[in-house]
């Protein structure tokens, strides 16, 4: 028997999930990409190449902890997700349960 | 490009080629690739996620995933301008190394050559240090001056005795702990209280020595404008509870203390004022000191601007003294004036210097 009225859409948790991997993938490239922008790679010497090269190693360090922080949300999207599923279920059972002593079980 | 303003890294248009190319020696830039590299940092931030989609409802406890990507998000966008930033930057030079001429950042800008200066400066002050022999104590305190900005001229002038003002008194705190630091706010003329005189201690805080070979005897304390003041000493004062025995360490404390009475003679004597330091003598006295880092040193008041002025002209004068003796002079063509001594009106009548018969004035006076 399906129960309407759910609490949580595990659909749309899903698809927000794998919304969050792909932009993960996106921040993940950009870091690699990042690391073939050294100004080494485009003949550019001296002071001022230098500062550059902090400033992408800088933005470069900053991407790799967002990085970070985004596996973290993922896992923690992944977590609860499995929770919402866990309170579907609970909740579901409750109203089964509550049908159930209502209707004496000839409606389960 | 006139001529006249041809900056000392502009490349001629002739010498332009695919190729990286060197401004004023010091920078190298190849402008295609350059500006593919603008191109890819411009696509890089591109790919970046500006935003997330809102997470749909999740249980309670992870309702602060939202604003977790919220600020993932945020900083997400900072990076993308950061980038956006840089590749335009990159794109700009390409254009002007393309066009043979470097941005003034890429140019050996002033900031860049003093930089440039400062480093090969702090590299020949460190080889004087060790041509000298300096220890390490002295070699402490002049690093601390390095790491601080000074530039080789400074260093000069601070071992012919110059007052070097330095910025904040992080060196006053630091220097008491050094080994050999004795107090000398007792026999130091520098930045005295006008109104508290000696003994009453001078105007910022204790003033400290500590008796060295190379540098002499190193002076600081507090200066002006919240900073710190050093000065080298060709000869110590000593400490008072060495001068008051008659022994070997008294003797030397004497003889070094009469040399600094000495030294402190000529400085008031001299008329450029010109500081005693253990390796000469140095122009850079408390009035006209050396400054590294930021101080607001007071502006002299117009007396004092008054008597520098006078000190000069006397200085001048002496130097013109000095390159033209006195002689007699003789002007042919003038007669001596004659001086006629006050004589009363008869005789002056009687030698007829006074006409009886004209009256100057008519009887009412006009």
């Amino acid at each position: 028997m399906h129960i309407p009225g759910l609490p949580y859409d595990i659909a749309a948790i899903d698809a927000w999930r794998s919304d969050l991997r792909r932009e993960a993938s996106r921040v993940e490239a950009a870091v690699a990409a990042l690391a073939s922008a050294e100004p080494g790679r485009i003949e550019f010497e001296g002071r001022a190449a230098d500062r550059y090269a902090e400033h992408l190693t800088s933005q470069r360090i900053v991407l790799a902890r967002v990085l970070d922080e985004l596996s973290v949300v993922a896992s923690r999207s992944a977590a609860a997700a499995a929770r919402a599923q866990e309170l579907n279920l609970r909740y579901e059972a409750e109203v089964r349960r509550q049908i159930e002593a209502h209707y004496g079980g000839e409606h389960a | 490009m006139r001529l006249d303003d041809t900056p000392p890294w502009y490349v001629p248009q002739s010498d332009l080629g695919n190729v990286a190319r060197p401004f004023a020696g010091k920078v190298v830039i190849n402008p295609q690739l350059m500006a593919r590299a603008s191109n890819r940092l411009n696509s890089i931030s591109s790919e970046l996620p500006a935003s997330f989609s809102s997470p749909p409802s999740l249980p309670p406890e992870y309702s602060g995933l939202a604003a977790d990507l919220e600020s993932i998000a945020t900083r997400l966008r900072t990076v993308g301008h950061e980038l956006r930033s840089s590749a335009s930057v990159l794109s700009k030079r390409a254009q002007f190394a393309h066009a043979g001429q470097a941005l003034p950042w890429d140019a050996p800008t002033d900031e860049l050559a003093a930089e440039d200066i400062r480093m090969e400066e702090a590299k020949e002050i460190v080889a004087d240090m060790e041509q000298r022999g300096f220890n390490d104590l002295e070699k402490a305190i002049v690093l601390d001056l390095l790491r601080q900005g000074m530039t080789r001229y400074q260093y000069e002038e601070l071992l012919r005795g110059g007052h070097v003002l330095v910025e904040g008194r992080g060196l006053y705190e630091k220097w008491q702990d050094l080994p050999g630091v004795y107090e000398r706010s007792h026999s130091s003329s520098h930045y005295r209280d006008p109104v508290k005189h000696r003994p009453d201690g001078p105007k910022w805080g204790n003033q400290y020595g500590i008796g060295t070979n190379m540098l002499g005897a190193v002076l600081f304390g507090p200066g002006p404008d919240g900073s710190t003041f050093i000065q080298l000493e060709g000869h110590e004062v000593g400490m008072p509870e060495n001068l008051r025995d008659l022994d070997e360490t008294s003797l030397v404390s004497r003889t070094e203390f009469g040399l600094h009475m000495v030294d402190y003679g000529l400085y008031k004597l001299d008329p450029d004022q010109k500081n005693r330091g253990p390796h000469g003598t140095s122009f850079h006295n408390d009035s006209k000191p050396l400054i590294i880092g930021r101080v607001d040193v007071p502006k002299p008041t117009v007396w004092q601007l008054n008597a520098e002025f006078d000190r000069l002209v006397k200085k001048a004068q002496r130097a013109y003294d000095k390159d033209h003796p006195t002689q007699p002079t003789i002007h042919p063509g003038v007669a001596p004036v004659p001086v006629i001594p006050l004589q009363s009106e008869e005789t002056l009548l009687a030698e007829g210097y006074l006409d009886q018969s004209r009256d100057q004035f008519t009887a009412d006076g006009r």
